[in-house]
């Protein structure tokens, strides 16, 4: 599965390359690298799957770059150093699959990439906590349980303790947080990756249909 | 600004105001008082024989040393005289019966007419220039009609009345103007003292902040140093797990560093931070991580709060974590450690200061958190 990884740092780059070659089935090759964006879009980037874009590009943040990606419907995964719950929430809002920060990249990065792919979004724990500090008021409402669960994967990074702490199964752990994140895809901003994470989530049988138009109801309140 | 700090720049703006004004007050009622007994008292006493009812006189004397004095109090101790509409009235009456008891309201047996403008200035202390001006007004017209009344109603006298009323209104309304602007500069410079005063401790904290952080900076780069020279000499191997745990301990102290943006981290933030230098210290890699905007806590909540993570650290072996969650309805403080003995064990359940608190020990893992609720906040999302 071809991926371009865009930073202006290339330690960054090659420490990304390390952590997806370790992968034992490869799942994930490197097709394009580099610091600027429009020059890896326009090089090999173009075949990529999945583009894993560092906001903080030459010293300002790209979160407009994000926006036009996601409207032309490339799958970005935004990976930076800064966690502000403000830029995660505005970055997701214009249409980012997931939200990497740099910290948990080792642990996470595989996984984020693996789900954007796929259409699936891997929340990480940094997102987790960014939702539950959210608060916009036009924000999604999120049940009791999903609350917990992002809550609990925030402050332990681990779905089994959090299914322990809940006495109950880690699917369902994930169901949750899986839910909580589609409430945000289907609420803001439209964007085709957006559509593309709910049209997903409905094949695999984790919302249906009519659950779309509640979940943006209320946004709307 | 904290509270302390605003309430102690209101309270010396409050004493330097109080000051000067007091000056202002002092003055009033000095030449109020030595002008009834240095002028007004001689006056009477020289031309006693000439007054139409000389006791009358003296007893408008002795009530309009009774009300200097009532004024004189009101107005030194900053508030309203009791009886002030009384006392002008009075005032009105003792300049009427004077001026009707001398046989020529010109001549200077005539004590009140100048005299009752400087009563009505301290009656009327810092209150609107309107009301001392309807007063000298109508003192005014009084002293007029008396001169008119009297039959001195040649240009002479007129020109004279119209003189001593001048005079003697300018003199009393620019001592009553120049109280108040007197008054507004006190306001301008405490107001412009207590302004000077924030900046300069706004400053200083920002400047010992930046020194705190400086002095973090070039220890933490010592260190760091010290870790990247090994490597790159050899000395230290990357494929050994100890080496690679220093890594990340080094690498955890420097992303916290550079996380922290407001120039005063809020006070539960920089204990957290404290304990997890602690922690580091002995070798153990701390992970801080705070979501939602911070709020200001009492300190007994933040203890509360920070207590049972500093116990958790203190029991880490390798690795912690470390989250802050400010919600709207509650705060969160958690810390999840790697144990390579479980810590004695803590019941759960509600503390003081309203913070609740839960644990949980398994295989070496221990999970402690903290939660206060927010007053005055709806809990969770809209709907």
């Amino acid at each position: 599965m071809p991926v371009a990884i865009i930073d202006d740092h290339p330690v960054v780059i090659e420490g990304v390359r390390a952590w997806l070659e370790r992968d034992p089935y490869a799942r994930v090759e490197v097709v394009a690298t580099g610091g600027d964006l429009d020059e890896v879009l326009a090089g090999g980037g173009a075949r990529a799957e999945v583009l894993l874009l560092d906001l903080n590009l030459h010293g300002h943040l790209v979160t407009d770059r994000v926006a036009t990606l996601a409207a032309a419907d490339h799958r970005v995964v935004v990976f930076s150093q800064d966690t502000d719950g403000d830029t995660i929430m505005a970055v997701l809002d214009v249409g980012a699959h997931a939200y990497l920060s740099k910290n948990e990249g080792p642990e996470h990065c595989l996984e984020t990439i693996l789900a954007a792919a796929a259409d699936r979004s891997y929340v990480t724990p940094s997102v987790a906590g960014a939702i539950i500090a959210d608060t916009d008021p036009a924000r999604p409402a999120l049940s009791p349980q999903e609350r917990r669960a992002l809550l609990l994967w925030f402050q332990s990074m681990s779905t089994q303790s959090v299914a322990r702490r809940m006495e109950i199964s880690e699917h369902t752990v994930r169901q949750y947080i899986k839910r909580a994140r589609l409430k945000y895809a289907s609420a803001g901003r439209a964007a085709p990756t957006k559509a593309a994470l709910l049209a997903r989530a409905i094949e695999d049988g984790l919302i249906r249909p009519e659950d779309v138009d509640t979940y943006r109801s209320h946004a709307a309140e | 600004m904290t509270s302390h700090a605003t309430a102690g720049a209101t309270a010396s703006a409050d004493l330097v105001r109080a000051r000067y004004g007091r000056g202002t007050t002092v003055a009033a009622v000095a030449v109020t008082g030595g002008w009834h007994v240095a002028y007004n008292l001689p006056a009477m006493v020289a031309l006693w024989g000439v007054y139409r009812w000389p006791v009358l006189v003296a007893a408008c004397w002795l009530t309009y040393g009774l009300g200097v004095v009532v004024a004189a109090r009101a107005a030194l101790a900053g508030r309203r005289p009791a009886g002030l509409w009384v006392w002008c009235a009075v005032t009105f009456a003792v300049t009427a019966l004077v001026a009707a008891a001398s046989p020529s309201p010109l001549g200077s047996e005539n004590w009140a007419w100048g005299a009752a403008g400087w009563l009505a200035i301290l009656l009327l202390w810092q209150r609107r220039i309107r009301e001392l001006l309807l007063f000298l007004a109508g003192t005014a017209v009084l002293s007029v009609g008396a001169v008119a009344l009297s039959g001195y109603t040649d240009r002479v006298s007129l020109a004279r009345t119209v003189m001593v009323v001048a005079g003697t209104v300018t003199l009393q309304l620019g001592f009553a103007g120049g109280a108040r602007a007197l008054r507004a500069a006190a306001q301008w410079a405490a107001t412009a003292a207590a302004a000077r005063a924030e900046a300069a401790t706004a400053a200083e904290i920002a400047e010992r902040t930046r020194h705190a952080r400086w002095d973090r900076y070039e220890r933490l780069r010592r260190s760091t140093v010290d870790l990247l020279r090994g490597l790159a000499d050899g000395e230290a191997d990357p494929a050994d797990p100890l080496v690679r745990h220093r890594c990340a301990v080094q690498a955890g102290r420097l992303r916290r560093l550079l996380v922290e943006r407001d120039d005063a981290p809020t006070a539960l933030i920089r204990e957290l931070h404290a304990c997890a230098d602690t922690a580091e210290r002995r070798g153990v890699a701390v992970d801080i991580s705070a979501v939602g905007a911070v709020r200001s806590l009492p300190a007994a909540v933040r203890r509360e709060l920070a207590e049972p993570i500093i116990v958790a650290l203190a029991a880490a072996a390798r690795r912690a974590r470390v989250t802050v969650t400010t919600m709207p309805a509650e705060v969160t403080v958690a810390a999840v450690v790697d144990t390579a003995q479980p810590p004695p064990p803590a019941p759960s359940g509600p503390v003081a200061a309203g913070v609740e608190i839960q644990r949980e020990q398994t295989e070496g893992q221990l999970w402690v958190e903290a939660t206060v609720r927010l007053p005055g906040q709806r809990s969770g999302g809209p709907g």
